[in-house]
């Protein structure tokens, strides 16, 4: 999690942090959904796992007894309107009409996202210069930042995630070199949260949940890292990877966070060599 | 063994007030040289050189972590080498009290909060201060490292050497931990180190370094088994050799593996493709040739992943959520007992490989 300036969390708040009014022109590029095997709804064990109730002896938050799991925990975070987007009669069911009785438990305290027995899908967004989210789409600007250890990544997660046990997922983001077919990635396990709507995503507030891709010392692309067309690959699992989908955009890196352009370009071209002297 | 009189105004040099450190223990009147079973005989003139941290005192409770910085050329001269050649260095023995959590040596570049203008000895405790502040050696590159108590003698194959010029400012930074879940037990951390080099006439080939880190960690209780995967590019036109690597996290780390990768697939590699594995986070393996000499085609690079498993913290899961308040801002309904991401061993995490190639491409960093 990186420091957000309070002013910054309060213009979320108010604005909701959806630049784009939710994203209805997402390119699905290249999906591939293996989200139809039969087993990946009746797979899910939650209670061979943690024991989350079990460690209160210990001061640790039961997951069990999370007040609002079910809630959106991040008002930063992108809040599609499901209702409104164009598309929604072909997106697979949300779930929040589903029996309540045949979705099963989850480990981490947050319900599951829509109908274990459908199809996963996803949309693909992105935290910008100032630490929230917005949708990515075809051409969208992909925001290269500093991270805790210095470089630079982009912090690449997804929204309006359905059918799918959110806990422990799988998340890899990478960004390939048209020209080599080189990338750079990163893939974590995260928690998603759901928002009132039954969609998930990932937490605005926990860069951690978000794949942070290693992008800058720039010693690997043939081209600059800002300004540059690049292929953004993301690859969701859930946690027993029995449902897996892959979306590929296309996005231009941008070295676009205040105050930190002029470094960013400099270890962020193509050629740098460790430890050049940058402005 | 004992340490030269020479080593000792060598030493001497270095050696300011610093209320972390202390003199060494009073060997007696019949031995005006202090012993210590872990230091190492020094470097014959002409042939390299030895640096010596200072004797750092790390208390119960205290993570200690120092920043040395010498210039390279002014140590070699200090050993009857020459001021103005590079050094080629083509042997390497450490030597570490026990409680040694890791040893790196980085290549000054640019600076940021750590500037060897402060002092050729800059000390922190846990977990404060510039020498505990990665971003601070973000452009640093990796020149040697160690993780394991005891000592580490590792020659390079034949015609194989890491090229410092005498120019060069050297960072040793020591990170000794008397805590929880890791021990000092005499109290007192020190490094010795030995560089010892080739002619340049012997030189074939250059040795190059990666160090790649995962960032943003977290280990939580509701997400208590998280896997970290990560690629580095060599960007190499042509084949290169792996010679060294091992792989640094705490103790809440299961599984630290690397591979070699295509530098496009995106899928992890195959097993056969591993080449190391580590599952002992205080006392790592450093797999070094010539056991471990893997040639990667060009194009290649590496990938490497971290498992983790969440435990109940020793310092309790207050001080996890406070660190976790403090550093990173997180908000109240997203504590959850989370070790983060730094430096130290009982609240932090981390996901660090070092690997070690020839013939040098460029020294490496993925962030």
């Amino acid at each position: 999690m990186k420091s957000v300036p309070v002013v910054l969390l309060s213009l979320c708040l108010v604005m909701s942090c959806d630049p784009d009014g939710g994203d209805s022109t997402q390119d699905g590029g290249t999906s591939q959904d293996a989200g139809s095997n039969p087993d990946a709804g009746t797979g899910q064990d939650a209670g061979s796992n943690q024991d989350a109730g079990s460690n209160q002896d210990a001061g640790i938050p039961d997951a069990g007894t999370t007040p609002d799991a079910g809630t959106a925990e991040d008002a930063g975070s992108i809040t599609p309107d499901a209702g409104t987007a164009p598309d929604a009669g072909s997106t697979p069911d949300a779930g929040t009409t589903t029996d309540a009785g045949t979705i099963p438990d989850t480990t981490c305290g947050v319900p599951y996202l829509g109908d274990p027995n459908g199809a996963l899908d996803f949309k693909i967004k992105a935290l910008g210069p100032d630490w929230t989210s917005s949708p990515l789409t075809t051409g969208s600007t992909l925001t290269v930042i500093e991270p805790i250890q210095g470089g630079r990544v982009s912090f690449v997660g997804v929204y309006d995630v359905v059918n799918i046990d959110p806990c422990g997922v799988k998340i890899l983001g990478a960004l390939r070199d048209i020209p080599t077919g080189r990338v750079q990635l990163d893939a974590r396990t995260a928690n998603l949260q759901r928002h009132p709507d039954g969609r998930g995503s990932n937490i605005d507030a926990d860069d951690a949940s978000f794949s942070n891709i290693p992008l800058c010392p720039n010693q690997w692309s043939s081209r600059d890292l800002y300004d540059q067309e690049y292929e953004l690959v993301v690859i969701l699992k859930d946690r027993l990877e029995k449902k897996v989908l892959q979306k590929t955009l296309t996005v231009r890196p941008a070295c676009n966070v205040p105050g930190e352009d002029a470094f960013c370009r400099c270890i962020c071209k193509a050629g740098y060599v460790l430890g050049s002297p940058c402005p | 063994m004992r340490r030269p009189l020479a080593l000792l105004s060598l030493l001497a040099l270095t050696n300011t007030a610093c209320p972390s450190t202390v003199d060494p223990p009073d060997p007696g009147p019949t031995d005006p040289v202090p012993t210590d079973a872990f230091a190492l005989d020094p470097v014959p003139a002409g042939q390299g050189f030895q640096y010596i941290t200072r004797e750092t005192e790390v208390p119960q409770g205290v993570e200690q972590q120092d920043c040395y910085f010498f210039k390279a050329g002014d140590i070699a001269a200090a050993n009857g080498m020459s001021p103005t050649e590079p050094i080629n260095l083509h042997r390497i023995q450490i030597s570490q009290r026990d409680g040694s959590h890791h040893m790196n040596i980085y290549r000054v570049r640019t600076i940021v909060g750590l500037d060897p203008a402060n002092g050729e000895f800059q000390p922190a405790s846990n977990g404060s201060g510039p020498c505990f502040n990665s971003a601070n050696w973000a452009d640093w590159p990796l020149l040697a490292n160690t993780q394991q108590d005891g000592t580490i003698d590792w020659t390079y194959p034949e015609g194989v050497a890491n090229v410092i010029q005498p120019e060069e400012w050297l960072m040793l930074q020591s990170h000794f931990v008397n805590a929880s879940t890791q021990k000092t037990p005499q109290n007192y951390g020190r490094v010795w180190v030995n560089f010892w080099v080739i002619p340049k006439e012997q030189v074939k080939h250059e040795l190059g370094t990666i160090f790649a880190t995962k960032q943003s960690i977290r280990v939580c209780t509701k997400n208590p088994t998280p896997t970290f995967d990560g690629t580095c590019n060599l960007n190499n036109k042509t084949p290169v050799q792996i010679i060294g690597a091992n792989g640094h996290f705490h103790s809440r780390g299961k599984e630290f593996r690397i591979y070699a990768w295509d530098g496009m697939s995106l899928e992890r590699p195959p097993e056969d493709q591993r080449f190391y594995t580590s599952e002992v986070w205080d006392d790592p393996p450093m797999k070094r040739s010539p056991e471990l000499d893997l040639t990667l085609p060009a194009g290649s690079g590496i990938w490497y992943t971290c498992n983790y498993e969440w435990t109940p913290p020793p310092v309790g899961c207050a001080a996890l959520d406070e660190f976790d308040k403090k550093k990173y801002s997180t908000p109240d309904r997203l504590l959850d007992c989370c070790y983060t991401f730094g430096p130290q061993v009982d609240q932090n995490e981390h996901c660090n490989a070092f690997i070690y190639y020839y013939p040098k491409q460029d020294n490496v960093n993925c962030f």
